[in-house]
This record gives C-alpha cells, structure tokens and sequence, in this order.
C-alpha cells in the first residue's frame, strides 16, 4: 500500500482529458540529462514519461517532450519510442505515422535556469494548443513564467523538481505539486510495476531510518556530558 | 522466462561499464593491496578514465543533436504549413537569426584580428543577455500573481502558512526602524525550521537518487532494457 500523492492520482484524468480533446500532454524533463549530476533524475523523468504518454497513445496527438540539455534528447527520444511499443504494433503504427506531422521531442537552449527554455516553453503552450503540462526534472525559478503561462491558457499544471526553489514554485504556482523524492516514484505510482512498487516501499523505509537514525543522533547529543 | 537478446547484452554492457567506472575511480593508493590488484593488475583506472573519455565526448556530440532537432522542428512547420501564420513567421525568424549568425561567425573567424571586437559577442552581451534579464525581472511578477491564485483556488493550512511566510520575508527586509522582534524571528525561521526543512527534502532526494543510481548498476532500471 502507497501513501495516495495528489500528483499521481491526478495523471489519469489529465491523460484521458487529452486523448478526448485531441491535445497533446507536455512533459518537461527540464535541465535532467545522463552524463550529468542529474542522470538518477534523468532517468526518473524519462519513467514518468513512459507511463505517462503510454496513457495517450490512443490519442491523436504525440506527446511533446522537452529537454534543455543535449544529451537528454537521445533518452527522451527513446521513451517515447518505448511507450509506444510497449502498446504493441498498432500503436507503433500510429507513432510512425504521427511523428512525420510533429516532431515529439524538442530541445530548447540552453542549460540550468534557462530563461530561453522557460520563454521557448511559454511560446509552445499556445502554439500547440498543449492539454496539459507536467513540468518535471531539473527546474528552478524559471518554472514561474512557465506555470503562470499554462495558468492563462487554462491548462493543468504538475510540477517537481531537485532544486529547493523549484519546489517552492511548484508549491505556490502548479495545481499538483511532487515535492522532495516524489517525483522517483513514477513507476510504482503510474506503472504499478512490482519493481517500481517495491522501489517506493524501500525508499520510505530508508526515508524512516533516516528520521530515526537523526532523531536518535540528536537525543544522544543532547544527553552526553556537555552536549547542546 | 523470456529473454531478448538485446536487452540482455545492453544490461550486461551497462552494470560491467557502470561497475568498472565505479571501482576504478573510487579505488585509491589508501586500499593497500586492493589498489594495486585493481590498478597494476586489472588496470581499472585506465578503463575507468577512457569511459569518462568517451561520455564526454557522447555528450558533446549532442550539441549537434540539439541544433539539429531544432532546426527539424521548425522547418517542419514551415513545411507544412501548419499552425497560426504568427506561429510559422516565428519558425521562419528563427532559422532565418540561426543561419545568419552561423554564417556571421564564420565569416568573422576567417577575417577578424583577435584585436577586433566580434559582432557574434556584441549580439550575445546585448541580444541575448538583455533578454534574459527582462525575462529575469518578468520571474517576480508571475511569482507574485502565483501567491495571489494560491488562495482562490483553494484554502488550506499550508497554502496560508505559505503565504504568511512570503509575507514575513518581505516584511523582514524592509528597512524600517522598530522591526527589531520581526527580524529576530525571520532569523530564528531561517536558521531552525526553514534550514531543517530544507535539509530534510535534501536528504529524501539524495537517498532517492542513491536509490535510482543503485537499480542502474544493478541492472533492475528498465530504461536501457
């Protein structure tokens, strides 16, 4: 049994919302690339996205995927790939054919906190009539001028990231916010995968040791001759 | 149980690689005999470096993968035609600013003295820069109209306290005189409970990408599969 995140039970009826209204859903994999410190993340991102736009590949509309780094073009080029594969061979199908009207994976310059990125994305919210956008991976304040400009079209908003300012962000501007590790949970929470499931299960119980092993530490400095 | 070929070998290429990059960076002179099997014998370190090398140059490649998939990108949409006219005329910009900047920078390549001044860097202090910071002091405005949406949408102890505290902090801040107890408190917030709450979901991500990174050299991530 997971602890329910608003986030998460949120995903089916944005996906199934897109598919109705023949718009394609945004995943952000923001400044997460392999081959950086963020590749753990990176790679998390590109889970979320798997079983995410698996949910729309009975739709119309490719999913749109966006990097700013480099090397996280060949992954997020791939989950998307996957996705479609892992729907068997009609899907695939529909996936070659759609690819040749729309380009599902884009690269917007350049790096961490980029504000072309932020304005490249705000650009596209309009320009591809985007249903809903799940702004994930490596973001900081720059995920503001996003959010507010999903927030104008109307469109839904998840939102996380590693960097404590975007949780902020996240918190105040998006309608589900993943905070902390929550957005590593994909695949038990989307997925329902035995491996992703027990993933989430070890990751809450070290996430408990870790109070206890702190709370234990700090009682014993306080009570040793001397301590605070 | 079903095995495909490529999965296999493609888990298998990855935990050697990941295992071998491992050992042979975090293995020093400080393990005695172990350093000295892993570096004279299996000559790990070597290995180590020369996959370093080559993720290095992966990554830088990819720049061109990036230009490229911006170009397709916009191209296609001028090749089909598709969209509001606003929409293709800024594709059209776009690659039309790309190629000449490219054929700027040549060209100046071939002909400047390094004396000279580039126009490719006076269109990046200027351009591209300026930009950048009017889009910078755009972030306040929109952080501003986020705290005001928190409370319509919903309200709730955390969104107020959220809102409370952004309040504190501005409040704190300003220069007045006879905010002397205000101060003291935003201080205390940010030394204890702001800095123990920052530390916490520090902790949670650190041990989640722990986690991530330890399924991929485990092989039980399903991303390379």
């Amino acid at each position: 049994m997971q602890r329910p995140i608003e986030a998460y039970a949120a995903v089916p009826s944005l996906t199934s919302a897109s598919v109705e209204a023949g718009r394609p859903i945004h995943i952000s994999f923001g400044s997460a690339a392999p081959g950086h410190g963020s590749t753990p993340l990176a790679l998390a991102t590109a889970d979320f996205a798997y079983y995410t736009a698996q949910r729309v590949t009975v739709g119309d509309e490719l999913p749109l995927l966006t990097v700013t780094e480099t090397s996280a073009l060949p992954l997020a080029y791939d989950t998307l790939r996957r996705a479609y594969e892992a729907r068997g061979p009609e899907a695939m199908k529909r996936y070659n054919a759609l690819r040749q009207r729309r380009v599902g994976v884009r690269w917007y310059p350049a790096g961490m906190n980029s504000l072309a990125f932020a304005s490249g994305i705000t650009a596209m919210h309009s320009e591809e009539r985007v249903e809903t956008h799940f702004l994930l991976g490596r973001l900081g304040i720059e995920l503001a001028l996003m959010a507010e400009a999903a927030h104008r079209e109307n469109r839904t908003v998840i939102a996380g990231s590693d960097q404590l300012e975007g949780q902020a962000v996240a918190f105040a501007l998006a309608d589900h916010a993943l905070i902390g590790d929550e957005v590593f949970a994909a695949g038990g929470y989307l997925g329902q995968t035995p491996e992703g499931l027990r993933r989430n299960r070890i990751a809450d119980t070290l996430r408990l040791a870790m109070v206890a092993v702190l709370i234990l530490v700090s009682v014993l400095s306080v009570l040793q001759p001397g301590g605070a | 149980m079903r095995f495909r070929l490529g999965s296999v070998l493609s888990t298998v290429v990855i935990v050697a690689v990941g295992f071998i990059t491992l050992v042979g960076l975090l293995v020093g002179p400080e393990f005695g005999d172990l350093w000295i099997v892993v570096n004279n014998g299996l000559r790990l370190p070597l290995f180590a470096s020369l996959f370093v090398q080559v993720a290095v140059i992966v990554v830088t490649l990819t720049i061109l993968l990036g230009l490229v998939n911006l170009m397709v990108v916009h191209l296609t949409r001028l090749r089909r035609g598709e969209g509001r006219f606003l929409n293709r005329m800024n594709s059209g910009v776009l690659l039309a600013v790309f190629i000449g900047t490219l054929m700027l920078y040549m060209i100046e390549r071939l002909t400047s003295t390094p004396s000279q001044q580039s126009v490719c860097s006076v269109l990046l202090e200027q351009v591209l820069i300026a930009v950048e910071s009017a889009l910078a002091a755009l972030l306040f405005f929109s952080l501003v109209y986020g705290a005001s949406r928190m409370l319509r949408t919903e309200v709730s102890f955390s969104r107020v306290l959220f809102i409370a505290m952004v309040v504190l902090v501005l409040v704190a801040a300003l220069p007045l005189p006879g905010l002397g107890l205000v101060t003291q408190f935003y201080d205390w917030l940010l030394l204890v409970p702001i800095n123990a709450g920052a530390r916490g979901l520090l902790i949670g991500i650190g041990l989640a990408t722990a986690l991530t990174g330890l399924r991929i050299l485990f092989g039980q991530d399903k991303t390379y599969h």
